[in-house]
């Protein structure tokens, strides 16, 4: 078949639109970003394109023949290669593009940079994406009209580490074309410490960022840059101190690079490495290695991110952390240039992660007796200022009954913020034995004898609450010791097994009485707890005049009652979860004389939504006739709350 | 006058040695100790320690709540994360200065001595 006749003019422009399509794929491709196997499906596409383009061209064009070779070597580059194989894989595209003719302009950087560039494909697709930019403008204009995109990126306030890269990875393109090779190091460099600026303020003093921000202005000028760190230290004691921690630091890293080079995508950074990675950028800036600091602070925050979002890395970052690793080789500075630091800068933040989509702006917490709303990021903050007490707390508050009651209410009342807080913040661990501490404190501040006083166990409790608090205020997993927590639980839940004790005889004293009908709902809410595995905490407050005939009929009627309340809520535990409230259900019973029986208020303080029609219609089958008027209410902050009168 | 003393507790060999450095230079006598030898009493109560929070596997609360147990010196926790948190909890654990890096020689006089920076 013979090629219909196509002008050179028209078909050299749809050659070099499908090479940007190709150039684009290839990139993704080389960054590993997306299918492998779409990718290559699409690259294919592409080149099948081409050929069909440039079976147009005459058999001897040079162009048609680059084209072909181009088709050929096309699926060994879509093999894994050694970055080296790559690039001469990559020799006939960067030929093709040198004798596209020069009518195309906007192919002219595109050449530059693959002549000078090893990684140039991937900055020129990312050049090709803001193709506005050079091609037509003088070098001068594109730079200033980066900085105002880099303005705009400071004015919003909380710059992101992904629009950071974007306009930061123009600007080193742009230096490709528009500097010297000193220039570019300048540049390089002074694009390290302004990207530290942006991101991590409190690591850089207000004279450097000044500094910083003045360069910067005399780039714009097209004035010259001044000479940037020098990278030099010659103090042996301090080199030999600095090799000892790198390759301590290697060695740490290197078992995980392996696992995680096995298992991409799944494998989390464990904690300790996280921790590994805070001395990191001092370590590097006392050798005088001012750039791989600048990039190992950035790494060290891009880590902690991954760490607290509980996201495993992806290839690419593991790639990026094995790269940092071998950068950490003393023998391989000599050679290492601001350049290099500032390509795998970029890369790093442009494989920010994203802040969590549903995140929670802001929890309820109660300082005080005060509900409020407290910005979830700024919980620990507040908690770490809030544990006066608990801080305060010696060996002699727990050494009996009445010293205790002293100190008990304000211990209590940080235990429930340190609860509310831990469950808001998901440390689940301080949460848990916070709640444990809670019903044990509570359980000993009751009525007994001192020879029962759990002084030991409360003190011993407080001791490792605030082990709990040190790991996490460090950011590490806090560990609850399993055999303490044994010793607390089996003291907590003492006499739970027993079976609920016999009214006393009529005629006995009606404080006993009263006594009596607080032990058996207690014991009553512990059995509760128990059987459902779920921490419960039950306070009472019942009038003294009570007719201690109406007794016995409270304890049947409550019974029911409090098993209907914690079921109701024990339903809602992922709600509560979602809504980063603690786990234990909070009851608080109130009895009162009332002309027609005894009146009863039970408050339920995590919850504040009304049982639905069918809920309530089970309870009152459940209800002996004396619970009469059951009434509910919902308080916005403070639960909900049920009254009922129980009455003969 | 006596020289005073200090303690740094650091499991890393450089910071220990540059925080050394420094502490010399503002005349005092230092020791550089490991992680574990600060969890039994010292031997030579110092007048100033020193503590990295964030250690390998060392916590810097735990290490300054153990130092306090046994003595009663002027105690800096030296933070490596730039956090809040560190110098709220830091200080609630019983820390007289927390120092946030970086940081100079005379804010580390500063706290060395008790005096607002």
């Amino acid at each position: 078949m013979t090629p219909i006749a196509i002008g050179e003019a028209r078909l050299l422009p749809a050659l070099a639109c499908t090479l940007e399509q190709l150039l684009l794929q290839l990139t993704d491709l080389l960054r590993a970003r997306g299918s492998r196997a779409r990718l290559a499906a699409e690259l294919a596409l592409c080149s099948s394109r081409l050929a069909q383009l440039a079976q147009f061209l005459p058999a001897a064009h040079t162009v048609r023949q680059q084209v072909s070779h181009v088709d050929k070597l096309l699926p060994a580059l879509l093999q894994p290669q050694e970055t080296a194989v790559q690039i001469r894989l990559l020799v006939p595209l960067w030929r093709l593009l040198q004798i596209l003719p020069a009518g195309l302009p906007d192919l002219a950087p595109w050449r530059r940079a693959a002549a000078a560039r090893p990684a140039a494909i991937a900055l020129m697709a990312s050049w090709w994406r803001s193709q506005q930019l050079l091609a037509a403008a003088p070098f001068s204009a594109a730079l200033h009209d980066l900085m105002r995109q880099l303005a705009t990126v400071v004015r919003s306030g909380a710059p992101e580490p992904a629009a950071i890269a974007v306009v930061l990875r123009r600007w080193q393109v742009l230096q490709t074309f528009g500097g010297d090779s000193r220039q570019l190091q300048h540049s390089a460099d002074l694009l390290q410490r302004i990207t530290l600026v942006l991101l991590m303020p409190a690591v850089t003093t207000a004279a450097d960022a000044g500094q910083c921000w003045l360069q910067l202005w005399r780039l714009t000028q097209q004035q010259k840059l001044p000479a940037g760190d020098t990278s030099s230290c010659d103090d042996l004691a301090l080199l030999q101190a600095v090799q000892t921690d790198l390759n301590r630091h290697r060695c740490q890293l290197q078992p995980f690079l392996q696992q995680a080079v096995a298992q991409p995508d799944t494998v989390l950074l464990p904690q300790p490495l996280v921790m590994l990675h805070y001395r990191l950028p001092w370590l590097l800036q006392a050798a005088g290695q001012y750039g791989l600091a600048r990039l190992a602070h950035l790494w060290q925050r891009g880590v902690l991110l991954h760490w607290q979002l509980r996201r495993p890395l992806t290839p690419g970052l593991i790639a990026l952390l094995a790269g940092l690793s071998a950068l950490l080789d003393m023998s391989q500075w000599r050679t290492l240039a601001a350049m290099q630091i500032t390509d795998v800068l970029l890369q790093l933040l442009q494989q920010w992660p994203s802040p969590q989509p549903h995140g929670v702006a802001s929890v309820p917490l109660c300082i005080g007796k005060a509900p409020a709303s407290i910005p979830l990021a700024g919980v620990p903050d507040l908690l770490a200022q809030s544990f006066v007490v608990l801080n305060r707390a010696d060996e002699t508050w727990f050494i009996s009954g009445a010293a205790f009651a002293c100190h008990a209410a304000a211990i209590a009342a940080e235990l429930q913020l340190l609860e509310q807080g831990a469950a808001a913040v998901k440390v689940q661990a301080v949460e848990r034995f916070c709640s444990l501490l809670l019903a044990l404190q509570h359980k000993a501040s009751q009525p007994m004898q001192q020879r029962d006083f759990p002084a030991q166990l409360l003190w011993r409790g407080h001791c490792h609450l605030l082990e709990l608090l040190d790991e996490a205020a460090a950011w590490q997993d806090p560990q609850v010791d399993p055999q303490l927590m044994a010793e607390l639980q089996t003291w907590q839940q003492r006499g739970v097994h027993e079976p609920l004790p016999p009214w006393s005889e009529p005629g006995a004293p009606a404080g006993m009485a009263l006594d009596e009908l607080a032990q058996r709902l207690s014991l009553f809410v512990d059995k509760l707890a128990e059987t459902l595995e779920h921490p419960l905490r039950f306070s009472m407050s019942i009038a003294p005049a009570l007719p201690s005939t109406l007794l016995p009929l409270c304890d049947t009627c409550l019974q029911p009652l409090l098993r209907f309340l914690v079921l109701e809520q024990l339903q809602e535990t992922t709600l509560r979860r979602q809504a980063h409230r603690p786990l234990a259900i909070s009851l608080h019973l109130r009895l009162d004389v009332g002309d027609d029986g005894v009146m009863v208020e039970l408050r339920e303080d995590g919850c504040e939504r009304a049982p639905d029609h069918q809920a309530l219609k089970r309870l009152r089958h459940k209800l002996p006739p004396s619970v009469q008027r059951l009434l509910w209410r919902t308080l916005a902050g403070s639960g909900r709350r049920l009254y009922c009168v129980i009455g003969e | 006058m006596n020289t005073p003393s200090a303690v740094v507790c650091n499991d890393s060999a450089t910071l220990a040695l540059l925080l050394t450095r420094q502490l010399e230079a503002l005349g005092y006598r230092v020791r550089s100790i490991t992680p574990d030898q600060l969890l039994l009493p010292l031997a030579e109560p110092p007048d100033l320690c020193c503590i990295e929070l964030l250690g390998n596997y060392s916590n810097g609360f735990k290490l300054l709540r153990q130092l306090r147990r046994h003595h009663d010196c002027r105690c800096v926790l030296l933070s490596a994360s730039a956090r809040r948190t560190d110098v709220a909890w830091g200080r609630a654990a019983g820390a007289h200065a927390v120092l946030l890096r970086p940081f100079t020689v005379e804010q580390l006089a500063h706290s060395a001595v008790g005096e607002a920076s």
